[in-house]
């Protein structure tokens, strides 16, 4: 007889908090999710990045046109900006948008919620996102030290159990998301911009769902690549990124999906239209780490 | 401690570029980095880190700018401007 594991599990202090989440989550009988994968033309979005970058105070990249993108875009498509508890469903009072980045320095995905994303201005969302992502190299940001405070809190196994039924409350009641308990609670979307130096061409990427049941939708951008493109004159080289949006089929239904990933994709293909057609900033800060 | 010569910076940040940066083509002192496109965001944190650890200069999330950002050689010449501020804090 073999017993090909070790006898012991591996620690839950030595497991990353993001890990613990979707470990700790129940399992579903079912699986609601759509996805919808796609390619985005990218010329015109690396030539205006490029082009806001001629003179700007602040370094534009293409993860900050995709986080005001996937902002207007839910400003367009209100059915998305939503979430269920238990079995209903709940609208979200604003437009908030959540965004991973990897934290080299402690190998833990630090969460950025950017409120009000569907006023903001470019600018506005890029210093807020460098403000936090600065920080959490210092390892500075609310988000770490909130994990910091749970695991000195709840040690060893305590912590798997504390969130397993903080998650359980949170799927069936509609709780307020305050303090160091889950402010990246406060928005229906994960976007994902995978396209950091060194990551191979991406041809299919399957998002996966988040425990929490906050997050129904889930946006993920490749890098931009160059391809052979069919136009009206032959064969020529063009510059694509896959775009995948994964949907709750409970809360949305996928004519709308559809609907929606052309919003987004539209945007992300004219972003200089998509700036200009919408107000300035608004008061307040541009984002906060969650 | 005497100070570093910016070449010698410049140096160091093309080695690092090199090792951690999708670089097809080869890197100098002079290349736009922004229109090569090789200041993704991970990277622009990998070189704050970089630059504390190696240099130890703090550079401010208002350093992350295109203007100076924009090649090795502005990033060696803010780098080198920190720490001669340093210094003279110290001094």
């Amino acid at each position: 007889m073999l017993w090909p594991l070790d006898r012991k599990p591996i620690p839950a202090s030595q497991i990353p908090f993001y890990n613990l989440h979707y470990l700790c989550a129940c399992g579903r009988p079912a699986d609601p999710t759509m996805l919808w994968g796609t390619d985005v033309p990218a010329e015109q979005l690396t030539a205006y990045v490029r082009e806001r970058n001629r003179g700007g105070t602040t370094l534009i990249s293409v993860a900050h046109v995709l986080v005001q993108a996937v902002g207007r875009a839910l400003k367009d498509h209100p059915e998305f900006n939503r979430r269920i508890v238990g079995r209903r469903i709940y609208a979200f009072r604003e437009v908030n948008v959540r965004m991973m980045a990897y934290n080299r320095s402690d190998g833990e995905v630090d969460v950025m919620l950017i409120r009000g994303a569907d006023t903001l201005s470019l600018e506005r969302i890029a210093r807020g996102m460098w403000k936090i992502q600065h920080r959490a190299a210092a390892g500075g940001i609310p988000d770490q030290e909130d994990k910091h405070w749970l695991r000195r809190r709840f040690p060893g196994p305590l912590l798997g159990w504390v969130l397993r039924a903080y998650l359980y409350l949170d799927s069936r009641f509609n709780l307020p998301k305050a303090g160091r308990i889950d402010r990246a609670g406060c928005s229906p979307v994960v976007v994902n911009y995978l396209a950091f130096s060194g990551s191979p061409p991406m041809r299919v990427y399957k998002p996966s769902k988040y425990p929490h049941e906050s997050t129904s939708l889930g946006v993920t951008l490749g890098r931009v690549e160059r391809v052979p493109v069919v136009r009206e004159s032959g064969v020529e080289v063009g510059q694509v990124a896959p775009l995948y949006v994964r949907a709750d089929h409970r809360i949305v239904s996928a004519y709308q999906l559809v609907q929606f990933t052309s919003t987004l994709r539209r945007f992300l293909m004219e972003p200089a239209q998509m700036e200009a057609g919408e107000a300035a900033a608004t008061g307040g800060e541009a984002a906060d780490a969650a | 401690m005497s100070a570093r010569e910016p070449e010698q910076v410049q140096q160091q940040l093309i080695d690092y570029l090199s090792r951690h940066a999708d670089v097809r083509e080869k890197v100098d002192a002079t290349t736009d980095l922004i229109e090569r496109g090789l200041l993704d965001s991970l990277l622009v944190t990998d070189l704050v880190m970089f630059a504390r650890k190696q240099f130890g200069v703090e550079l401010t999330a208002r350093d992350i700018s295109p203007e100076k950002l924009g090649s090795v050689q502005r990033i060696a010449a803010l780098i080198c401007e920190k720490e001669a501020a340093r210094r003279d804090r110290a001094a």
